[in-house]
């Protein structure tokens, strides 16, 4: 099944004097327990595909089908589908942890949520589910009675993590989601964030700008160059044989290890 | 340098406060019971003199804070109970109504409290509570403005987006997120709307549009004092005032300090 399907989608901000396309006419396919990294530079519209497929925003045009169906802002029971499947991963999670919330309030706020509530694919007893997903993530059940500001950056990334999972998601979307911290525990979170995808079989959307993010942890690609979908496919395809220049100069970009020889 | 700022703010409204709280109980003389002594110098046992009429100075300042009190709190009161709300709800949202709203608040902020405090009193007869009302709602706009910046700051964090992407209701979202993360700054604003309202409190005492006479008043006591004859009975009430006033604004801005967190890493 096809987690998301966009036709056409476009995304302009602003009025009729400065108008800015964030995504020009965009199609894309995303099956099921499939992994994207969705690359690009910065103002290449990553950001606006992942909040059109959050449902944060609504695009100016095209059509957006989640697990099937149409994705309508008005639809109550539409949008309610998409946010018991759906969650999201911030970039700084200095600003996606609320400073003056205990770990435990921030982990359990998707399940207090009035539209997860009481569905049967959404754990119902907040604290064990807490303590559960912070035993996944790695830290102490303690952590769960303390304030964000008391952890590190990666544990603080742990923490974000563990309130996606908390509601059992099928999607994961990730905005960068190790861009923020020091490249010593980047690769911590990675893994960590690659099993438990792996565990869990969730479908994993994630932006970011770095190749070397995707190749370690995606299975398919997609490139954006100022809100065009210009390249997309797996990624060992993409990434050994690429169509496009633009690919190719991202790819040069990317520091590597010479092999001897 | 930082602790100072709150020592003297806490000793100044400390005062004040205390002042008040003696005089439920206790008071020198009869604030309001006329002694032989007119005029009367500063000499035991009317440690700070007589008024025109006889009655103890020292005794009317100590009641006089309880007025001085009820003012600050009742028009920060209105102030905030009325601007806040507005603020944060034009903050998160809301366009149209938020471009009416930002209007009128700037025609409030326009009118003093004192032209609001005249039409009040002529429609409602001078008392303390007409003045009070016409400072809280001339205040107003400042909680409004302050509440509206500081929830912008706010809605621009992630963990809303996060807690939107959960379908977090937006009533919800304002009282989880936005309040509690702007009440520290909304405290500080209280603390500074307060000595400003005890000092207009006694403007409006002054010109005769707050307490009738009978009710003591520190800005009522300047009023009725006579400078050339008799200065302490002017200068004492006014004391009084700047202490409060400097008591308030200081703790607030002590207590400002306190909280922020950016200023507390340094520490």
């Amino acid at each position: 099944m096809t987690a998301y399907s966009l036709d056409h989608v476009t995304m302009a901000f602003g009025g009729r004097r400065r108008k800015v396309t964030a995504l020009e006419s965009l199609t894309l396919h995303i099956g099921e327990h499939e992994r994207w990294g969705i690359v690009g530079e910065s103002g290449s519209g990553k950001t606006s595909l992942l909040k059109i497929l959050a449902g944060l925003i609504r695009p100016t045009s095209g059509v957006v089908h989640f697990l099937g169906r149409d994705l309508d802002h008005a639809n109550r029971e539409a949008m309610a589908s998409l946010r018991a499947s759906v969650q999201m991963v911030f970039q700084d999670p200095r600003s996606s942890l609320n400073p003056r919330m205990r770990i435990s309030e921030i982990i359990s706020e998707p399940l207090r949520s009035p539209l997860l509530k009481g569905r049967v694919d959404v754990p119902t007893n907040p604290e064990t589910r807490v303590s559960e997903v912070l035993d996944a993530v790695g830290l102490p059940p303690d952590a769960a009675t303390r304030f964000p500001h008391e952890f590190s950056g990666g544990q603080r990334q742990r923490i974000a993590l563990a309130r996606a999972l908390a509601p059992r998601p099928r999607i994961l979307l990730a905005d960068e989601p190790v861009s923020s911290l020091d490249v010593s525990v980047r690769a911590h979170v990675l893994n960590l964030l690659n099993s438990l995808v792996d565990s869990m079989g969730l479908t994993l959307i994630m932006v970011t700008h770095d190749l070397a993010v995707v190749r370690h942890t995606c299975d398919h690609v997609g490139v954006l160059q100022q809100g065009i979908l210009v390249e997309s496919g797996k990624v060992l395809e993409v990434m050994n044989h690429p169509k496009q220049e633009y690919t190719q100069e991202l790819l040069n970009a990317v520091p590597r290890i010479k092999e001897s020889g | 340098m930082k602790k100072l700022t709150l020592v003297i703010g806490l000793i100044g409204s400390g005062l004040v406060v205390l002042a008040a709280l003696v005089s439920l109980v206790w008071t020198p003389f009869d604030p309001s019971k006329v002694s032989g002594i007119r005029y009367g110098s500063l000499t035991w046992p009317h440690i700070l003199g007589t008024d025109a009429l006889g009655m103890d100075t020292a005794s009317r300042l100590m009641v006089g804070a309880q007025t001085t009190l009820l003012v600050g709190i009742l028009a920060v009161a209105i102030a905030a109970l009325i601007g806040v709300p507005l603020g944060v709800f034009v903050g998160m949202g809301h366009k149209t109504l938020g471009e009416i709203l930002a209007r009128g608040s700037d025609i409030l902020y326009a009118l003093p409290a004192l032209l609001l405090a005249i039409l009040l009193a002529s429609a409602l007869g001078s008392s303390v509570t007409t003045a009070s009302i016409a400072i809280g709602i001339a205040t107003i706009p400042v909680f409004q403005r302050m509440a509206r910046a500081s929830t912008l700051t706010v809605m621009s964090q992630d963990y809303i987006l996060a807690a939107q992407v959960s379908g977090t209701p937006t009533s919800v979202i304002a009282l989880r997120h936005v309040l509690p993360n702007i009440a520290p700054l909304l405290g500080v604003q209280a603390a500074a709307s307060f000595s400003m309202a005890i000092l207009a409190e006694a403007g409006l005492a002054y010109l005769g549009l707050s307490a009738p006479k009978t009710v003591p008043t520190w800005g009522r006591m300047l009023r009725d004092a006579n400078f050339l004859t008799q200065p302490m009975q002017a200068v004492i009430p006014g004391i009084a005032i700047v202490i409060a006033v400097m008591g308030f604004n200081l703790l607030g801005d002590g207590v400002r300090d306190y909280l922020d967190p950016r200023l507390q890493e340094v520490r």
